[in-house]
């Protein structure tokens, strides 16, 4: 675990400061897979505290586009929803370019629709939703969903116009 | 009789100076702590183990009549602390803080450059900035007095930690990382240009 800020004390006429900056990710929270144009699937009012380096670095309420301006410290910071004061999820968030993998490869797709709440399951023989020869089609599904929800052309292709949009919709 | 003092984790000349009941200035100025004043450069950043000597006490006299009062102040010289709050590297202007040092609190409001001025006690170990807007409550903690100096591993940790970057990265992709942000050359070593911009975007 990272350590905490240092900060020098300033003495003898000194004109030196130094810096605390905090480097931050906009997380949305939805009630449902979709686009975020219906406001009734943001969800408002949630309650959260961020904790990092075992400090609570920020509490909060999320507004009416259900964000969350997060907090990172030292790599990484964890989210924890509150209901009526108590812990009922945590989500550890890290910030990093490299955090999801290419939306070319399988595994990038993947990771960006789970993101987006779309349910993909782990059945086939690699375990990750994909079956081309039988009968898990649970990867599938989520992409025939993803398309229709965004009004792509729905064949559970996942060409650059579907790659594309899902890079938007996950915000990287 | 001059005394020798070891630095430790968390002190710096104010802290020091408090402790012995001298102003800061006596210290650092004395002839010697000449070489380690040529060493350190900066007061406020000394190193664990550097050794200060402390001189002797001056005995002021004062004349004054008796059978009246007088009235003797206590001179001293409070640390300042003074500190720039940012996220995602904007300053956070003109918004109104509560900071809390050693337990005591301060309330102010940040000025245009998102700085903090504040008087603080030369020894305070740690201290907490809070910034309420709406529903959010953003909250900085810190330790005070422990940044080291420069040409240590942890000096440099400590003020890119400070900066917002990941310091759970190996030391040379750490630096590297910093290197590529201020378009410095990717040397991943801290060569004079990395330490040189590192003090000017850290303050110190």
């Amino acid at each position: 675990m990272s350590d905490l800020e240092t900060i020098a004390r300033q003495a003898i006429n000194s004109v030196l400061h130094n810096v605390l900056n905090t480097r931050t990710v906009d997380l949305f929270f939805q009630r449902s897979p979709g686009n975020d144009n219906g406001a009734d699937r943001t969800i408002v009012g949630l309650q959260y505290q961020v904790r990092a380096q075992g400090f609570v670095i920020q509490r909060g309420v999320t507004g009416n586009d259900g964000k969350i301006n997060m907090p990172i410290r030292g790599g990484v910071s964890t989210l924890e929803l509150l209901h009526n004061g108590s812990r009922v999820a945590d989500y550890e968030v890290r910030a990093s370019t490299a955090a999801l993998a290419p939306v070319a490869n399988l595994s990038g797709q993947k990771q960006r629709l789970r993101l987006l709440g779309y349910q993909i399951g782990h059945g086939g023989p690699d375990g990750n939703g994909v079956d081309n020869t039988a009968n898990v089609m649970e990867f599938e599904r989520s992409v025939l969903d993803f398309q229709s929800d965004e009004s792509l052309y729905d064949d559970a292709v996942i060409n650059a116009a579907t790659q594309n949009q899902m890079t938007t919709r996950a915000g990287a | 009789m001059a005394t020798e003092h070891k630095v430790k984790q968390g002190e710096c000349i104010s802290s020091i100076a408090a402790q012995y009941g001298l102003f800061p200035e006596t210290i650092w100025d004395d002839p010697a702590n000449a070489d380690l004043k040529e060493q350190r450069a900066d007061p406020n950043v000394l190193s664990p183990g550097d050794v200060v000597v402390i001189p002797d006490k001056r005995a002021k006299e004062e004349t004054g009549g008796t059978e009246q009062r007088h009235r003797f102040r206590r001179k001293g010289v409070p640390a300042m602390l003074r500190l720039q709050i940012k996220r995602d590297d904007q300053p956070r202007a003109n918004v109104p803080f509560v900071l809390t040092v050693d337990g005591t609190s301060t309330n102010g409001t940040t000025d245009g450059d998102g700085m903090v001025e504040v008087p603080i006690p030369p020894g305070a170990r740690q201290g907490e900035l809070k910034i309420t807007e709406g529903d959010v409550e953003e909250i900085y903690p810190f330790r005070l007095g422990t940044l080291d100096p420069l040409d240590s591993e942890e000096g440099v940790r400590g003020r890119l930690r400070g900066l917002g970057y990941d310091d759970s990265l190996e030391f040379a992709d750490l630096v590297r990382e910093f290197q590529h942000r201020e378009g410095l050359d990717p040397t991943s070593h801290i060569d004079e240009p990395t330490k040189a911009k590192l003090r000017e975007v850290f303050g110190q």
